[in-house]
């Protein structure tokens, strides 16, 4: 019997569901490198917020920080790692699939076992 | 930003939607606008044909402009940098390919309607009403150019025309830079002005 959607949505990768940890990855899917001030003004999170959704991400190996500076500002440029390239896109992929069937779920369909009478 | 499809066009088109790196020179067509309708004849030197030098000169100033604004973005919002293959360049390379084409074809068939001006209109038309109308500001200047397209069929004269083209040029980099400007203020927020509390970790 197939799991029906809304439990498959519990299921999903939290390390990158994460709203702030999502919206990070989608946008460096897309660029080469950005600036932690860019994702400081794209996600509104704190800077230490940040900072930790940052390290979870380096942990995990999805993305990877360099700090440097420009000129005697200090600075922090994050690229998006292949494998975090991967997880995001299979993600959203995810989400795609999830919503189809969610549209598509009937009330009585894709019981699982545990409900079965 | 949760929208995926917004949080990628806002990346990829961040540099675009830098809008008030355009308002200086939307300024300068404006003045050129006042000066086709004999508004700055009081400007020094402009009786004795310096008004060239006095264009030029507001052309580099425009464009110094230009630059201190971008390092403003800079500041406010951070920096990114897109990859080399990146379609944005080649795309904007053929566009202007297209549009002077249209504007050789144009000169040598005198068609009744400005077949560059419509090129003009239906671009920006595509770049109003993409991801929801986000930039729907583009749709207004698209109308102006159609409708500038076809002004000889209005019986305008032809210095009017001349100024209101000048008019349109300014106003719709006007109107397009502080439209943009005011996107990327809806979709970033700058560091120190966060918009809610953190997140769980």
């Amino acid at each position: 019997m197939s799991i029906p959607p809304f439990e498959q949505l519990s299921n999903l990768d939290r390390l990158v569901h994460e709203p702030a940890r999502l919206s990070i990855l989608t946008a460096l899917s897309v660029c080469e490198s950005a600036e932690f001030m860019f994702l400081q003004s794209l996600t509104g999170l704190t800077r230490g917020n940040l900072n930790t959704h940052l390290t979870t991400l380096e942990q995990a190996g999805l993305v990877s920080a360099e700090k440097g500076f420009r000129g005697r500002v200090p600075q922090t440029t994050v690229r998006i790692t292949e494998k975090g390239r991967e997880a995001v896109e299979q993600h959203w992929a995810r989400l795609r699939t999830l919503q189809k069937a969610a549209r598509a779920w009937k009330p009585g369909k894709g019981r699982t076992k545990t409900e079965e009478p | 930003m949760s929208d995926p499809a917004r949080v990628r066009y806002l990346v990829e088109h961040y540099a675009q939607l830098q809008g008030l790196r355009l308002v200086p020179l939307g300024l300068v067509f404006v003045a050129v606008a006042c000066w086709h309708d004999r508004q700055l004849g009081w400007l020094p030197g402009s009786a004795d044909g310096g008004i060239r030098q006095w264009f030029l000169g507001a052309l580099a100033v425009a464009v110094l402009a230009s630059y201190a604004i971008g390092a403003y973005y800079r500041r406010l919002f951070g920096e990114l940098t897109l990859p080399a293959n990146h379609a944005a360049g080649p795309r904007l390379l053929a566009t202007a390919v297209v549009v002077f084409v249209c504007m050789v074809l144009q000169e040598a068939y005198r068609w009744p309607v400005s077949l560059p001006l419509v090129v003009v209109g239906i671009v920006l038309a595509r770049i109003g009403v993409v991801e929801g109308r986000l930039r729907g500001h583009y749709l207004g200047i698209a109308i102006a150019c159609l409708f500038m397209a076809n002004i000889t069929s209005f019986g305008v004269p032809p210095q009017t025309a001349q100024v209101m083209f000048d008019l349109l040029v300014g106003g719709g980099l006007l109107v397009a830079g502080i439209g943009d400007h005011l996107v990327l203020l809806r979709m970033l927020r700058p560091p120190g002005h966060e918009r809610y509390v953190d997140s769980p970790v």
